[in-house]
């Protein structure tokens, strides 16, 4: 157990604790008519401590401590509200998809230090560095020179470790929770489900590298290809979700998980700074979008809380029941730019800079993802960068029908919602739009402008590849510019897509409800992955622990006590006519026992 | 501002704090802060401020000695 601080700890430690003090800071105005507040307080520092104490986390083990703890926090902080049906059961439904996962995790982690265990020789065991070379690239390299690891058990190792990345950043196919949090409270969505602890999964692949690569080091390796994979599949599939959400927080949901397949997506195709730089864009401007998300769920809340019959009912509904709460309802929305000026402000910049919009943090990371995704030479590379560059559509548009349906047209409610006023909300939303614009710009390739308007290719490393690279060097980060091209012309195309849509009422909604009716299902139901897994439970998981709990609990367990309880009655019944409280035999008990001991030692002694 | 390699290394001795800072609030709040509405805001939001404020300082420092890359404590408890 220790402290390790180097340059990705130190980026991950200004996102943990900047989007962790605009929060704190933001509760006080959104929970502050809530009889849990300090409550809510204590777990926020309880999970801001964990999440620090993850990030700089020296080894595997540490980690996997952090780790688990930053979990339950996130379990205590949905199941928040917990006299909310909904949220009783998200909260269940994240721990146990989390236990899924983190039984992977640790399942590699500890086929890993078995592979490994002579190399550590009295040495901390499972660092991620150490100048010595006791490290995960040292343990590595000499379990690979000795023969207890190839590069298919290294693979193997990695795919389970991987599965702990996934439950925690909700990739395919244990995304399934992370929607479902969103029945917590908003800062925590923002806090938790946006920023911090959904990128601890991004996080732990990128600090333990080495074990994705190749046992030679390289990023060819079939690990590493498997991330991408994972991360593309799950940012295209979350994305076609998000498209026919209608509550406000799932489809910033649904986007937080389809940016995170972008994240493993860079990391799987070697563009490690590029996979971490997302990271540190999207966290701020998620967070923000978030926060947004609750200013309007908070400027609407007067206006639905007078039916107590709805109020009541939706705290016994199930998470299937899909039952949307009517102030996080987007159909319930329109024309709020005009009561909230600010939060609209700040959304817009939110929704560009997720669409990659040119000048946005997005804009610069993303399209370093996407040209990283045609550079890698893996399986199915172009199939792989055109899925990104589709999502960045698909984004754009889910992104803007939000914006367009929340913001923008005529207010479709009944009652008027308050005008906004300058609070202690606002701040924090006001604080975030500066990094959702200037940070992309750490990462703008000095030699762009040259490469754009016919200059030679002067490919430079750039400010935020400098200070955090794998390996050695800097990557030469080049942003294809042509690449840039179409994934900016894919995201306008979504953006104006959304726009006819949603704005100018060509009826192409309607169009498409009817049209499409069986695609337009199958993104609503998100894919029948939730009906599949509870079709699998009931048919095959709970049958089969059924007859496990029959046979070991009932049958084995059961009669092992009943046979401990038999013993104990039949020997007192047997030992009970000892006891008759006669003098003369108890001397005889005694006598007896004496004279047995004695022929006993008698028959039993040494020879000779 | 300028930070020496010396001075970032005392920084960096000194993040164990960031850490400990919000389970300190947190725990207190628990123990008997919350009472206090007001009181269990501050310890939180003043046990991250700290945190965010050393993080600065941290990057700061790293960014100006590229030099100084990874520094670590160890607690050996565990071993092999």
């Amino acid at each position: 157990m220790g402290v390790m601080v180097d340059h990705l700890a130190a980026i991950m430690l200004i996102v943990v604790t900047t989007i962790s003090l605009l929060v704190q800071v933001y509760t006080h105005g959104y929970m502050r008519e809530d009889t849990g507040y300090s409550r809510f307080y204590s777990y926020l520092s309880l999970f801001t401590g964990s999440m620090l104490g993850l990030v700089v986390s020296t080894n595997l083990f540490e980690s996997y401590f952090f780790w688990e703890l930053v979990g339950v926090c996130s379990y205590f902080l949905i199941g928040f509200w917990w006299h909310k049906n909904t949220a009783a059961e998200a909260c269940m439904k994240a721990f146990v998809v989390n236990r899924i996962g983190d039984f992977g995790f640790l399942v590699g982690v500890l086929w890993f230090l078995s592979a490994t265990y002579g190399f550590w020789n009295g040495h901390p065991v499972l660092m991620f560095s150490d100048q010595a070379g006791y490290d995960l690239v040292g343990a590595i390299k000499w379990a690979a020179s000795n023969g207890s690891l190839t590069a298919a058990s290294l693979t193997a190792i990695s795919v389970w470790m991987l599965m702990g990345p996934m439950a925690k950043s909700a990739q395919l196919p244990l995304h399934v929770w992370l929607a479902d949090a969103m029945e917590g409270p908003t800062p925590i969505s923002a806090l938790i489900h946006a920023a911090t602890m959904v990128a601890a999964g991004v996080y732990l692949i990128a600090r333990a590298y080495p074990i994705w690569l190749t046992p030679q080091g390289t990023t060819d390796s079939a690990g590493l290809a498997i991330v991408a994979w994972v991360g593309c599949i799950t940012a295209f599939a979350a994305a076609t979700i998000a498209l026919t959400q209608f509550d406000i927080k799932r489809v910033l949901a649904w986007s937080t998980v389809s940016q995170l397949g972008y994240m493993f997506c860079g990391l799987g195709v070697g563009a490690y700074t590029g996979g971490i730089f997302h990271l540190f864009n999207h966290a701020f401007f998620k967070a923000m979008l978030f926060l947004c998300s609750g200013a309007v769920i908070h400027g609407l809340h007067h206006c639905f809380s007078h039916d107590r019959d709805l109020k009541k009912r939706l705290n016994e509904v199930s998470l299937m029941d899909r039952l949307i709460p009517p102030d996080q309802d987007l159909r319930n929305m329109g024309g709020l730019k005009e009561y909230m000026p600010i939060t609209s402000f700040c959304f817009l910049i939110g929704c560009l800079s997720i669409s990659g919009f040119p000048g946005m943090s997005g804009f610069f990371s993303k399209d370093d993802i996407i040209s990283s995704a045609f550079r890698y030479a893996g399986p199915g590379h172009e199939l792989l960068a055109w899925g990104l560059v589709i999502t960045a559509g698909l984004t754009a548009f889910y992104m803007f029908r939000a914006y367009f349906l929340t913001f923008e047209g005529k207010y479709r409610g009944k009652e008027k919602p308050h005008k906004e006023t300058l609070s202690v909300m606002n701040l924090p939303l006001l604080a975030l739009v500066i990094p959702s614009i200037a940070s992309g710009y750490l990462g703008m390739n000095p030699g762009m402008w040259s490469q754009i308007f016919g200059g030679t290719p002067t490919p430079l490393p750039n400010v935020f590849t400098q200070f955090l690279h794998w390996g050695p060097h800097p990557e030469f980060e080049a942003a294809d510019p042509t690449v840039m091209l179409i994934s900016t012309a894919f995201g306008l195309g979504g953006i104006a897509l959304a726009y006819m849509v949603y704005l100018n009422n060509l009826g192409l909604n309607t169009w498409c409800q009817n049209s499409l009716k069986l695609l337009y299902q199958f993104s609503w139901k998100k894919w029948y992955f939730d009906e599949a897994y509870i079709w699998f439970s009931q048919k095959f998981a709970l049958p089969l622990f059924r007859t496990a709990w029959n046979l070991i609990d009932m049958t084995i367990v059961d009669n092992m006590v009943n046979l401990s309880s038999f013993v104990a009655v039949g020997s007192g019944e047997m030992l009970r006519y000892s006891e008759n409280g006669r003098g003369q035999w108890y001397a005889l008990v005694i006598f007896g026992s004496v004279s047995a001991l004695g022929l006993l030692y008698f028959l039993l002694r040494p020879l000779g | 501002m300028n930070l020496s390699a010396e001075t970032t290394n005392a920084i960096i001795a000194m993040s164990p704090l960031i850490v400990a800072a919000p389970f300190i609030a947190g725990a207190l709040i628990i123990l008997g802060a919350r009472f206090s509405k007001t009181l269990s805001m501050l310890l939180s939001v003043g046990a991250v401020f700290y945190g965010f404020v050393h993080s600065l300082l941290i990057l700061e420092g790293l960014r100006q000695n590229p030099a100084i890359g990874t520094v670590q404590f160890n607690w050996d408890w565990f071993q092999s």
